[in-house]
């Protein structure tokens, strides 16, 4: 829950659209409120501009792009979130981002679930 | 008369008769290593020696008192021969006297011999004798023909060859490059002579993180001996090309070294090396998505609190899809695929029990790149799954009809798909809910290709549209996955 009460409203970046779903379906029956899921960087910032958001799940390679620059918006903003890649190696060039949570595909929904817990609902400020 | 005599005219260079001068002109004459024959003012052989008799296979006896225009000279410089004898006869100049000159002269047998000649007039009795000396070229030459030959080959190699060759000499501290093969120019785009006289230099092409490798590695070769190094240089077009040296000191008669070496452009076998390092790891990345959207939808099934049957039967059916795009593009090598392929594989697994084929596909050759194809190769399998169960691929639908063409040009253009159903009039039914099929007919290709995607539900029967920015569907594995940057700039 947000301090307001509402559900927590998460988003999903996923240059997938079977996993995006599959993500936003699991999200929404633990609970939360999704955002996206966004293809591409260019979306999630349209999304972000308009939309309250509490916390985010990245993919980190998205088609020609990575959603390094949604990354770097959102340590901006204090929103926490965390990387979920199908890459052995994650191939974020920014250092700084290298020392964010990253998970590796597949993830099932209960380690989904925890990832969720502990960083996003765990990293909302106080 | 023979060699062991003296001859009937006497020759006395310095016009003394005196008995040493004549002595030492019989022992210089019978020490000569070279052929002498001797022509008088007629034109006539009057001195032959030994030989002579070897060069040319006359008999002393055979030769003398014949006219040396016919014994020796080839017809082709007869006429000038007796031209130039009756020239010098009457202005007492000729202009092949006190010269050597290369000619060939003709053996008894008829074979052409080359020979070196230098001739020489001197009066004898108030009349001009002639004494010309001649070397057998025939061995000069025949090694002359195999330096040409060999030279030839060099030439093509050095020119044409695919390994550009190179010599390196040491000056004072430095290793500097005395030689390098033309073919530079074709292989790499540089100049040979530029290099050669430092208009540029190899190494201010170097790639610059690569240079203090390569001047420590050539440093180590030239104490060791010999050595490889493989490093990058930027071309004159700004390209970034590997190249591997191969290098040997040798050392020369003089003692001095110097370092002979080889280039060879191995870009195209690095960029295939790193193709197939991008394409294990792109495999890599794609079992996991499918592992995880797999398990997601696994997940699904089992989480309601009866088994959904449904919802098994389209999770086997699309695992069974991916696997089919997945058989597909790696028979492919994960290249592009044509999309007549993929749409009537995809139609394959619908058809296997049918004797006719009820899916007809029409549509420009097309090539899809991986990720397309696996984003059209679901779509359409979707499709499939859909009008198996309720349309024109169902025991009482009529077929499916698939084409597909290309409207617009170039950034604008963009790949129309139709899809058409047919069935009996009045038995299509549009679900209320739409189903997870339906969601990704709708959703996928918007999502994961930015095109758009209309679909009706007509009384002749399920229709499907699909716009996509061809751009898209071109990419090629790895370009769309966003490591383009990859491509000749890292190890």
């Amino acid at each position: 829950m947000s301090a307001s009460g509402k559900p927590l409203r998460i988003l999903i970046v996923e240059d997938a659209f079977l996993i995006g779903m599959d993500l936003k379906m699991s999200l929404e029956q633990m609970g939360y409120e999704v955002l996206g899921p966004a293809p591409s960087s260019a979306r999630a910032m349209s999304l972000l501009q308009r939309e309250v958001c509490h916390g985010a799940i990245l993919d980190v390679s998205l088609g020609r792009e990575t959603s390094e620059s949604v990354a770097d918006f959102l340590v901006d903003k204090n929103v926490p979130f965390f990387f979920l890649t199908g890459y052995n190696n994650a191939n974020l060039v920014d250092e700084s981002l290298q020392e964010k949570p990253l998970y590796h595909k597949p993830m099932n929904r209960e380690s989904l679930a925890e990832a969720v817990q502990s960083h996003i609902v765990g990293g909302q400020a106080a | 008369m023979t060699d062991d005599h003296p001859t009937n005219s006497s020759i006395d260079p310095r016009g003394d008769d005196s008995l040493v001068n004549k002595g030492l002109a019989e022992v210089v004459y019978r020490c000569m290593l070279d052929a002498m024959i001797v022509m008088d003012h007629h034109g006539n052989v009057v001195e032959f020696n030994k030989r002579a008799t070897e060069i040319f296979g006359y008999e002393q006896r055979e030769a003398l008192g014949r006219e040396l225009a016919e014994l020796i000279v080839p017809d082709e410089f007869r006429e000038a021969h007796r031209a130039g004898l009756a020239h010098f006869l009457a202005h007492g100049v000729g202009p092949v006297l006190g010269q050597r000159i290369e000619i060939e002269g003709i053996r008894k047998d008829g074979e052409r011999v080359p020979v070196e000649l230098a001739i020489a007039a001197e009066e004898v009795d108030g009349e001009p004798v002639f004494v010309a000396t001649l070397r057998d070229l025939t061995q000069l030459k025949a090694r002359e023909a195999e330096l040409d030959r060999v030279r030839g080959y060099l030439d093509d190699v050095s020119n044409y060859g695919p390994t550009v060759f190179f010599v390196v000499r040491r000056r004072e501290q430095e290793l500097v490059l005395a030689w390098i093969s033309p073919n530079i120019s074709t292989i790499l785009g540089f100049d040979a002579t530029a290099l050669e006289t430092n208009e540029y230099t190899w190494d201010e092409h170097l790639y610059p993180d690569d240079l203090p490798m390569v001047v420590r590695a050539r440093e180590e070769i030239w104490a060791e001996g010999q050595g490889q190094l493989e490093y990058r240089i930027i071309d004159l077009s700004g390209r970034i090309r590997w190249i591997r040296e191969s290098q040997r000191v040798i050392t020369l008669s003089n003692g001095e070294r110097e370092l002979v070496g080889s280039i060879e452009d191995m870009t195209d076998a690095r960029r295939s090396e790193q193709r197939e390092r991008m394409l294990r790891r792109e495999l890599d990345h794609r079992v996991k998505n499918n592992l995880q959207i797999i398990l997601g939808e696994c997940e699904l099934a089992a989480a309601g609190e009866v088994i959904d049957r449904d919802r098994i039967v389209s999770l086997t059916s699309r695992v069974a899809s991916m696997a089919m795009v997945h058989q597909m593009l790696a028979e492919r090598a994960w290249k592009p695929i044509s999309l007549k392929e993929l749409v009537e594989g995809g139609g394959r697994a619908m058809i296997s029990e049918s004797d006719q084929n009820p899916i007809q596909c029409d549509g420009p050759e097309l090539q899809v790149g991986v990720d397309a194809a696996m984003t059209i190769g679901s779509v359409i399998n979707e499709l499939m799954t859909n009008a198996a169960k309720y349309g024109g691929l169902s025991p009482d639908g009529s077929g499916v009809v698939v084409n597909w063409s290309i409207e617009g040009e170039e950034a604008e253009a963009q790949l129309l798909l139709s899809w058409r159903e047919s069935v009996p009039q009045g038995s299509v039914v549009e679900p209320e809910q739409k189903n997870f099929g339906m969601q990704l007919i709708e959703g996928m290709i918007p999502y994961e290709l930015e095109g758009e995607v209309t679909v009706e539900f007509q009384d002749k029967g399920f229709r499907f549209d699909a716009s996509i920015p061809l751009s898209n569907c071109q990419y090629e594995i790895g370009r769309l996955r966003g490591h383009a940057s990859d491509e000749g700039t890292s190890s």
